[in-house]
């Protein structure tokens, strides 16, 4: 089979389409410009004024990885075009321990690495993860993670460029639904540029579209894997049972992923207030949602036995 | 040593809600399953007195639940309504002909007055032969959208004015996701409703049992030795319920509280004034006169497709109607 589009020989089959490597690439590279069109080179070669900074945070799977390559690629290409002049300046950022034989590929690229601090936001809210289930840590873990990369790149007044694929957004949408978070659909799907200063610039990629890109370019030799998710249901969290059932849905109805992509831009904002999962970033709050409410819930209810334990009750 | 009853530390505990863990004796598991759906009832004022309540009777565990208790909340709460059970006759063999025995023993033992609707009757069409007809694929729409409006259609014929069903928590987290799967806004936005029909329909329908744990129910109608019919539908639901419910199942193992947490989602999900703008006004069916969002509603827009095409079948009925013989016959014609 051909390529649709140069007439080499085909690799890629995706939306009906046949690609080769490289155009394939170059069609992955062009899927992120609409959601960019803020960041376009603005101004004359001698202005004094710098392009806005923008935020990546890293978490090295295939998505992140590929953002990245094609913020690069869009940036040399507008530099390329405008007498070395850019749209935007990129920083990427990892929460988390990392360890040394990382590699990072793009040297030229800034990268912060930051300790994930649970603890901090635990104490004023009455929760400790070590008293939660398993699911319900990774929650917290996942929610900390977002407010930590929202209050730096606050503090760096710059935007944030999730590498949220479709398939992660609709992932995302169905196992908040069902951790009772759905008022906060919108905001967390559909952010606004303008006022959340956040951006999902792969929101018309696939997964498995971006896991090809990686493999093509070569970005492949950087991921580190995913931990293991267990066997028994039991044992998984929420999150890991969305994303398996997803897996196997989308085989028998492969339109079920932009689908669910897509719902949220149709709902309203109705938004609880909440110190903890709030999508935006709001600093320091004690109010907390329904869900967040039920995940502190499980400290009290451990501590509670923890005293029945001590009077051996 | 048996563990105590965690509610009222006298008895044995005899199970585990699963709703909450909780260890609990038969006699305080009745009394809070049945002090919950009172609350729903009294938060959401369901019921009036003196009105007259069609109960949505199917035979099966959820209705029949849904009788008894009411029967019980009725007398203990003095709510003075009059329950009358409405049941559907879809004309399936051996599903229907047993559950409607079973409503028929039900109308004695709650003492209640039965109306009995069929499909044949309402719509010259019994499951069955709409099977025989289009095959077992799409059956459960049919299904489905015609006992929407029988149930309707009974309540106008005898005068009632609202009908409750024995939905419970995991049907409505259920179709909470199969509606966001489908992106099936409109859906989304009502589904969480309690009582569902605005002004312009002419039968209010509410849910007494919506945050009512299947699990629950089961155990309900086990330890009070409820007489209910327990056979699932003899035509299988679309595949893709059924990974909805799957994956429900999943959740509620790894996290109890999920069936209500998805319901709460639901309920916070409310269309954007955009979407609402497209949303299109309910008018009266030109056919039929049922409340619809298009000028023929969809029971009439099926019933028109299965009566054009019927002269066709015709040929290979044979008596009875039995579904399966003529799938077969129409085989074997090739
Ligand atoms: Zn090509
Ligand atoms: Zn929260
Ligand atoms: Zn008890
Ligand atoms: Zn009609």
């Amino acid at each position: 089979m051909e390529c649709t589009r140069c007439g080499k020989d085909s690799t890629i089959s995706t939306r009906g389409e046949k690609f080769c490597d490289d155009c394939f690439v170059d069609f992955l590279n062009r899927k992120i410009r609409p959601q960019l069109t803020h960041f376009r080179v603005n101004g004359s070669p001698d202005s004094k004024t710098v392009s806005p900074l923008i935020v990546v945070p890293i978490n090295f799977r295939a998505a992140s990885l590929a953002l990245v390559d094609m913020l690069v690629n869009m940036r040399k290409l507008q530099m390329q075009k405008h007498k070395q002049m850019d749209g935007f300046r990129i920083l990427c950022l990892y929460i988390g321990d990392l360890s040394d034989d990382v590699s990072w590929p793009w040297p030229e690229v800034d990268f912060e690495q930051i300790e994930l601090n649970v603890s901090s936001i635990e104490q004023p809210i009455g929760i400790d993860s070590d008293t939660l289930t398993r699911s319900s840590k990774q929650d917290l873990e996942k929610i900390m993670t977002r407010q930590m990369i929202l209050a730096y790149a606050k503090k760096h007044e710059a935007f944030t460029a999730f590498a949220y694929s479709m398939t992660k957004l609709s992932e995302i949408t169905l196992a908040e639904t069902v951790k009772g978070r759905g008022a906060n659909l919108p905001a967390l799907v559909t952010p606004d540029l303008m006022l959340d200063k956040v951006v999902y610039p792969l929101r018309d990629i696939t997964s498995s579209e971006l896991e090809k890109y990686c493999k093509i370019t070569g970005l492949n030799k950087y991921i580190i894997p995913d931990a293991p998710v267990p066997s028994v249901t039991k044992r998984q969290s929420i999150d890991e049972i969305v994303h398996l059932y997803f897996t196997k849905v989308q085989e028998e109805f492969p339109s079920v992923v932009s689908t669910v992509s897509k719902i949220s831009s149709r709902l309203s904002q109705t938004g609880e207030e909440c110190g903890l999962c709030q999508p935006r970033y709001i600093g320091k709050s004690v109010k907390l949602c329904y869900a967040c409410a039920s995940i502190a819930k499980e400290t009290e209810m451990k501590r509670k036995l923890d005293i029945l334990d001590m009077y051996e009750l | 040593m048996k563990p105590v009853c965690e509610n009222c530390f006298k008895n044995d505990a005899a199970l585990k809600r699963p709703r909450n863990g909780m260890k609990v004796c038969k006699e305080c598991f009745f009394m809070l399953f049945e002090t919950e759906i009172h609350q729903t009832i009294v938060d959401n004022q369901l019921f009036a007195r003196n009105e007259t309540v069609a109960i949505g009777a199917s035979g099966g565990k959820d209705s029949t639940v849904l009788a008894s208790v009411l029967k019980t909340l009725n007398a203990r709460y003095d709510y003075g309504v009059n329950f009358v059970l409405l049941s559907i006759d879809e004309g399936i063999k051996g599903y229907r002909d047993d559950s409607l025995e079973t409503v028929k023993r039900n109308q004695v033992q709650y003492d209640m007055p039965l109306e009995i609707l069929s499909y044949d009757k309402l719509y010259g069409w019994t499951m069955d032969k709409i099977v025989a007809q289009i095959g077992k694929k799409n059956n459960c729409t049919y299904c489905g959208v015609f006992r929407r409006q029988a149930l309707d259609r009974g309540c106008v014929q005898n005068s009632i004015g609202h009908v409750v069903t024995g939905h419970n928590a995991d049907d409505v987290a259920e179709t909470v996701l199969m509606n966001l799967m489908r992106g099936d806004i409109q859906r989304l936005d009502r589904c969480c409703d309690i009582v569902t029909g605005d002004s312009s329909s002419r039968v209010k329908r509410s849910k007494p049992l919506m945050y009512c744990y299947e699990k629950e129910i089961v155990l309900y109608a086990h330890y009070k030795n409820l007489d209910y019919f327990s056979t699932e539908c003899t035509y299988s639901p679309e595949a893709f319920r059924g990974t909805a419910r799957a994956l429900i199942k999943n959740l509620e193992a790894v996290r109890p509280s999920a069936i209500l947490d998805v319901i709460h989602s639901g309920k916070q999900f409310q269309l954007s004034k955009k979407s609402k703008a497209r949303q299109v006004r309910a008018v009266q069916c030109s056919q039929c006169s049922y409340i619809s969002s298009n000028t023929v509603c969809k029971a009439c827009v099926l019933l028109n497709g299965l009566n054009a095409s019927e002269p066709k079948l015709r040929l290979t009925e044979d008596e009875g109607g039995a579904a399966l013989p003529v799938r077969v016959l129409e085989k074997l014609q090739f």
